[in-house]
Order: structure tokens, then C-alpha cells, then sequence
């Protein structure tokens, strides 16, 4: 369950980074096209939404610091990987979706 | 006063940070560090590191056992107080003060450790601070009137919210730049390190400084007290109603009626564990019988708790069963400021976030400093102002973390039997973070930040290996054995000492380079 | 004519004012602080216990506030009279509700 949130929330502040054309630049190479920055921005927010829900949901106020947590760790995550290889963040994404997927199984199954 | 609000908010930033910035800096790293103030107590206190994991389900034992324990010590003490152990502290906690003489306000008091099981002393118990000394230190300082040094620190933090306020008005594009870090750029890296730390965790920064002056409020803001109260004796009574003394009626107490109580608290407080029991004047008809919960991840600080008559075990009172919205607003507050609820998990991200303070004060600092020597032309001297915040920066920011370690140093080869022993640890703390500070101020250039590096890997390096020949225990034995806290305590150390030789290295790479202090300023102009 | 002298004068103007704006916020956003959670203490209509909690726990907002107007605003004219005019009001305010410092 943490784990999902935590990930939700660092999928979400991906996101809000790769929605920055600079980040954008440095993560696939070219300018972001089109309205592209915008749905990103608001699918970002819709997943910080969807993490933040989800730590009320299963733990209360108590969740709610948490993901303050999450997001300090998020955001430091990604600092660290612009600041040094900007290549990572493509693994890092997918990486990310397949924990989402796995702990999203977990929780379903158990 | 200067043309904008926002030239006016940056000016106010640099100054209002840099005039309290070390004093923030002391309070923001002990702070940090009080977050694993129990686990540090536990590592400071070798004789309870083989107490086994305290099972909950053992404490209706562990009560009536240490009240027969108390019985037989200390039959006509003024209170009994039993501390039961948690999940961070593992010993079980007896205290007893007795009956104050004539002329006194308050009886002696008496403390001991015991293993929670089988009751017995714990042997070569010494006489350590521990954790405390940190979580003390970042609101009473030491070696002053603590209430002298609470109105320090109140100050300091009231400049920390303005300052935390200006630069959230001044930093326009905080959302803009959330991921830049431009490494090996000079001042610009600085500036980006600064932010980073700032911004990544603001939620903290700013809930911590707030709550920080709402768990001195009391003391800050004594007037709003005095316009519906009488005295600060009457506003006690009504906050902490069990502190009324029950008048003693001079009739012995036949038994306690402690399985009455017992039952009534545990069928009506949940499933949370006794925290802690207290059983005033014990020897009277008079005596009363304290509960209290541990509230666990509730955010809410005073714990709910319940008294009963010692001598029928009928309920009294209850006191923070049912909070008011008031209650609660304060109560969380000053919860989400200690982090007593914090499990594991989240204890580690307040701690994340207390670095990211301690780095956003830090980096503030040394930015001023480095601008300003910049700003220097050709063969302009610096002033006396650079100069002692140059000093002032070096000796804070590397001398604190080499004077936790040497405290830690003391801990472990102080003789036990010393006299003093816990005062001897603290002085250690002052000595080494005192050398420091008087050593930047001889000299605080590049060479002296990177021989202050070294010896802070050195002595955080051979911190495991010292713990190691003066116990019984080393990281590889908490490992088989579980000991999480102590395997944590000692790659913790490790960590610390990593991280200082990274920056050794960094240091030392851009001294490597042949440039002479004007050409790397340009050349840090320039990138 | 931009004499040295006029430029020294200004300087000194400038400090002497970035040293009365330091007084004035920090004392003047104490006592408003302390005027504004009395107040509050007194008037708030929940029980006496609730209202003095709401009120210390708010307090520290109306520093902040106090703190950066007197920073942010321009006129050292209005900050100065504004302070007092201020506290005048919250002064009068509290003494008429029954309270007192």
C-alpha cells in the first residue's frame, strides 16, 4: 500500500518535471509538441490527487504526513537523477509503471 | 524601502537568515537528531541492547509485578510512576519520588531501569544523556537558564518563519526550476542547492517552525492566559485536571484495587497499549490510579488516559478521551512537531526532511559568504563581517557533526564508574565543536573546509569500529541478530562518513585545478 | 549638487531606517500579537479553555503578517503610523471587551 502511494506520487512529480520543456529536452531530446505539456501537467495532477487519496484512505491524518514524506523523497529523487544522468529518467518511468502495476496487484490479491 | 516588494522581501531574507543562521542551524541539527532521540538513548546505553522485543501482550504482568516491586521498596513514597517500555525504548522504566520533608517542595526522587520481563536491574547501567542531550539542546541549549535560552531560540525561529515566508514570496518560479540542480557551477550550484532544499520539503520547514514556537506558545504568549484566567494555577488545573491533589485521609490503604482499573481501561481504550501508570500517595485511602494510553500513530500528543480510586477501582475522571476542536488543533500541532507518532517509515522521512533543513540553512550561509567574496575586487581584503561568517560557517556547520561523534567517542570510553560521566560526554560535544570554531577562525578557506572534511569522515569512519571493541556487539552480529536500531545507528555512521569523503573529494578535485582565487571567481562568473 | 556629504547623509538615513523597521517589527508585531490573541482569548465564544488554545495557536499568523507589511511596505510614514494607529485600535478594542495586559 505504501509503495503504491509512493510511487503514484513519484510518477506524478515525473510528470510535472517532463511538463518543464527544459526536462522535457533532456529526457527525450527534442521540444515537447502541441498541447503535450498541458495533459501532462494535468495527468500529474491527477496522480498526485490519486496518492494523496489513497494515504487518507488507508492511514488517515497519518497518511496525509506521509506523503508530504513521499513527496520530499520524490522530488530529491529526481533532482539527483537531472543533476546527474537525465538518461535514467526513462528507466526510472518504467520502472515506476511496473511497481505501480505489481503493488496494484498486490493489494487487489491480498 | 527598497523600490519593490519583492527587492524589499530579498533583502529582508538575506538578512533576517544570516543574523540567526547559526543559532537555526544548531537548533535544526539537534532537532533532526532528537527525532532518533530513543534509538540514540538505546545505543548510548550498551546494558539494554540485548532486551528482547517487548511483547504487548505481556504488560498486564509487567504492571502488576512492577507494583509489587514498588510495595516492597517504597511503600510510603509520595507517587509511584512505572514508564512501560515501547516499541523504541525496550526497558521498562520504575520511578518513585518520596514525601517531600519539612520545608521542601518536591521529595527526592528515584529512578530505575529494569528488564521488563524478569524485573532485575540492568547491570553496568551508566549514567549517559543520550538522545535527551539532543532533544534538549535544540530548545534549552545548554550551560544557560533554559528559560533564557527558550526566548533565544523563540527568537531564532520567529526570524526562521520570516525568513521561510520571504523566500517563498522572492523564489517566483518555484514550481519553474523544482528540478534544477546545476552541479559544478560555483555560486549558481549553491543557490540551486539552496532552493532544492528549501523547496523539497516547504511543507515541513514550515509546519516544524510553526509548531516549534506553538510548543513554547505558553511561554511566548502569556497574555491571551490572563484575560479569561485567574492565574497560571487555575489555567493548570483546567488543563491537566488530574493534577489536583486529592486531600490524604490518613486512613491506610487496605490493597489496590490496580485488576478493577485494569479491566475498565483495557475494555475501554481500544487496543492501544499502556504507556504509563501512575499511583499517588499509594499508602492512603486516598490514592488514585493514572492510566495512560499510548496514543500510537494518533495525531494528538497528551495521551488519553483515565483515573480511578485506588481503594474501590471505580473511575474518577478521564482527561483527552474526547478532544475538543481546539484540543485537537493543538494537540496535533504540537504532535506533528516531536514526531511521536512516527513509525519507522515515517520517523525516516521527518529525518529527510530535518537534513533538508539543516541543508537549506547551511547552504544558505555559505552563499552569503561566497557572494560577497566575489564580490571582492583585485586585491581588496576582505572585512572583518566576511571574515567571521566564513569562520562562523565553517566551525557550525563541519564542527557539529565532528562534536556529536566525539560525544558518542566519550560514550563508549568513558570509564562507567566516572564521576559526572553524562556531564563529561556533553563537555566533549562543546570542546570539539568549540576547537572547531576557534580553528575557523584562524583560518577558513578551502584547505580548512577540506581538512575539516577528512577529520569528520575520519571520526565518523572509525565510530563502528570503536562500538565494536567496546561492546560485545559490531554491525555484522546486530545484523543476524536483528538488532535494527543499532545496525541503523552503525551504518548511519558509515553513511555520514561516506558523505564527508565525497565532499573531501570534491573539495580537494577543485583545489587540483591550477586557479588562482581570481580566475575561478571569473571562471565561476562566467558558467 | 550630489555632494559626498549628502550621499554619507543617506546612507546613514538608510540605516537608521532599516534599524527602526527592525524595532517596529519586532516589537510592534509582538505586542500586536499578543493584543490580537488576547482579543481573540477573550471574545472568541467557545469555553474559556478552547478559546485561549484557537487563539494561541492562530497567533503567530498575525506576526508573520505584521512582520513582512513592515518590510514590504514602502513609506516608512505609514509603517510608523500605522503601527501605532494599530495598536491603538486593538488596545482600545481588548480594554473595552474587559481586558487588560
Amino acid at each position: 500500500m505504501e509503495w503504491l502511494t509512493f510511487l503514484l506520487c513519484l510518477l506524478a512529480f515525473m510528470g510535472f518535471a517532463v511538463a518543464k520543456p527544459n526536462h522535457y529536452k533532456e529526457v527525450f531530446g527534442t521540444r515537447p509538441k502541441g498541447n503535450i505539456t498541458n495533459q501532462l501537467t494535468i495527468a500529474s495532477w491527477l496522480c498526485l490527487g490519486g496518492s494523496l487519496a489513497l494515504a487518507l484512505k488507508t492511514q488517515g491524518a497519518y497518511g496525509s504526513l506521509e506523503f508530504i514524506g513521499y513527496m520530499t523523497l520524490a522530488v530529491l529523487l529526481l533532482v539527483a537523477i537531472f543533476a546527474t544522468k537525465p538518461s535514467y529518467f526513462r528507466s526510472l518511468f518504467y520502472l515506476v509503471i511496473i511497481g505501480i502495476l505489481l503493488s496494484t496487484l498486490y493489494w487487489i490479491i491480498f | 524601502m527598497r523600490e519593490s516588494f519583492f527587492r524589499s522581501m530579498t533583502w529582508l531574507h538575506t538578512w533576517v537568515g544570516l543574523l540567526v543562521c547559526w543559532l537555526l542551524f544548531l537548533i535544526f541539527f539537534a532537532g533532526t537528531a532528537s527525532f532518533f532521540r530513543h534509538e540514540i538513548s538505546l545505543w548510548a546505553q550498551p546494558a539494554t541492547h540485548h532486551l528482547p522485543h517487548y511483547d504487548s501482550t505481556q504488560q498486564n504482568e509487567t504492571v502488576k509485578k512492577s507494583i509489587e516491586r514498588f510495595q516492597d521498596i517504597a511503600p510510603n513514597a509520595e507517587s509511584w510512576r512505572v514508564e512501560m517500555p515501547t516499541e523504541r525504548r525496550p526497558s521498562l522504566l520504575l520511578m518513585y519520588s518520596e514525601k517531600p520533608a519539612e520545608g521542601e517542595r518536591r521529595g527526592k526522587r528515584h529512578s530505575e531501569y529494569l528488564d521488563p520481563v524478569t524485573l532485575e536491574a540492568l547491570p553496568e547501567f551508566r549514567e549517559t544523556r543520550g538522545g535527551n542531550f539532543f532533544y534538549r539542546l535544540h530548545f534549552d541549549l545548554h550551560y544557560m537558564n533554559a528559560i533564557t535560552a527558550r526566548w533565544i531560540v523563540c527568537f531564532a525561529t520567529l526570524f526562521m518563519l520570516i525568513a521561510l515566508i520571504s523566500g517563498v514570496v522572492i523564489h517566483k518560479r518555484i514550481f519553474k526550476d523544482l528540478f534544477q540542480f546545476r552541479n559544478g557551477k560555483g555560486l549558481r550550484s549553491w543557490l540551486d542547492a539552496h532552493n532544492v532544499s528549501s523547496v523539497v520539503a516547504l511543507p515541513f520547514h514550515i509546519m516544524i517552525t510553526y509548531t516549534g514556537l506553538v510548543t513554547l506558545i505558553f511561554m511566548l504568549l502569556p497574555q491571551p492566559a490572563e484575560q479569561r484566567f485567574e492565574d497560571t494555577k487555575t489555567l493548570r488545573a483546567e488543563r491537566y485536571p488530574f493534577l489536583a491533589a486529592t486531600p490524604e485521609t490518613g486512613q491506610p490503604l487496605k490493597s489496590i484495587a490496580l485488576d478493577t482499573a485494569l479491566d475498565h481501561y483495557f475494555t475501554n481504550s481500544g487496543d492501544a497499549p499502556l504507556r504509563r501508570i501512575v499511583i499517588s500517595s499509594p499508602g492512603d485511602a486516598s490514592a488514585t490510579i493514572k492510566l495512560y494510553a499510548n496514543a500510537q500513530r494518533a495525531v494528538q500528543d497528551d495521551p488519553p488516559s483515565w483515573m480511578y480510586s485506588a481503594a474501590s477501582g471505580e473511575l474518577l475522571k478521564t482527561h483527552n478521551v474526547t478532544l475538543s476542536g481546539a484540543e485537537n488543533l493543538y494537540g496535533g500541532m504540537i504532535a506533528l512537531h516531536t514526531g511521536r507518532l512516527a513509525e519507522p517509515l515515517l520517523r525516516w522521512l521527518y529525518f529527510v526532511a530535518g537534513l533538508a533543513g539543516c541543508a537549506m540553512i547551511a547552504t544558505g550561509a555559505v552563499m552569503w559568504a561566497k557572494r560577497l567574496r566575489q564580490k571582492l575586487k583585485g586585491d581588496d581584503k576582505p572585512g572583518v563581517g566576511l571574515r567571521l561568517v566564513e569562520s562562523l560557517n565553517l566551525g557550525t556547520i563541519m564542527g557539529l557533526p565532528a562534536a556529536t561523534a566525539m560525544f558518542f567517542y566519550a560514550n563508549r570510553l568513558l570509564p562507567t564508574e566516572l564521576v559526572g560521566r553524562a556531564d563529561k560526554e556533553v563537555l566533549a560535544f562543546f570542546v570539539t565543536w568549540g576547537v572547531f570554531t576557534l580553528a575557523a577562525l584562524f583560518k577558513s578557506d578551502r584547505l580548512a573546509w577540506l581538512l575539516s572534511a577528512k577529520v569528520n569522515a575520519i571520526v565518523w569512519g572509525l565510530l563502528p569500529v570503536v562500538n565494536m571493541l567496546t561492546t560485545d556487539g559490531n554491525l555484522v552480529s546486530y545484523l543476524i541478530n536483528g538488532q535494527w536500531v543499532l545496525f541503523g545507528f552503525d551504518v548511519m555512521a558509515i553513511g555520514i562518513a561516506i558523505g564527508f569523503l565525497v565532499q573531501a573529494k570534491k573539495l580537494g578535485n577543485t583545489k587540483a585545478a591550477p586557479a588562482t582565487p581570481r580566475r575561478q571567481a571569473k571562471r565561476e562568473v562566467n558558467a | 549638487m550630489p555632494s559626498r556629504d549628502n550621499t554619507n547623509n543617506k546612507a546613514i538615513l538608510y540605516r537608521a531606517e532599516v534599524l527602526a523597521r527592525f524595532f517596529i517589527a519586532i516589537f510592534g508585531g509582538y505586542y500586536v500579537t499578543v493584543l490580537a490573541s488576547s482579543l481573540l482569548a477573550l471574545t472568541l465564544p467557545t469555553p474559556r479553555l478552547d478559546a485561549l488554545l484557537y487563539a494561541l495557536t492562530t497567533g503567530i499568523v498575525f506576526y508573520a503578517i505584521v512582520f513582512i507589511w513592515v518590510f514590504g511596505c514602502r513609506s516608512f510614514k505609514k509603517v510608523f503610523l500605522g503601527m501605532i494607529g494599530l495598536l491603538c485600535i486593538l488596545y482600545g478594542t481588548l480594554t473595552h471587551f474587559g481586558g487588560s495586559l
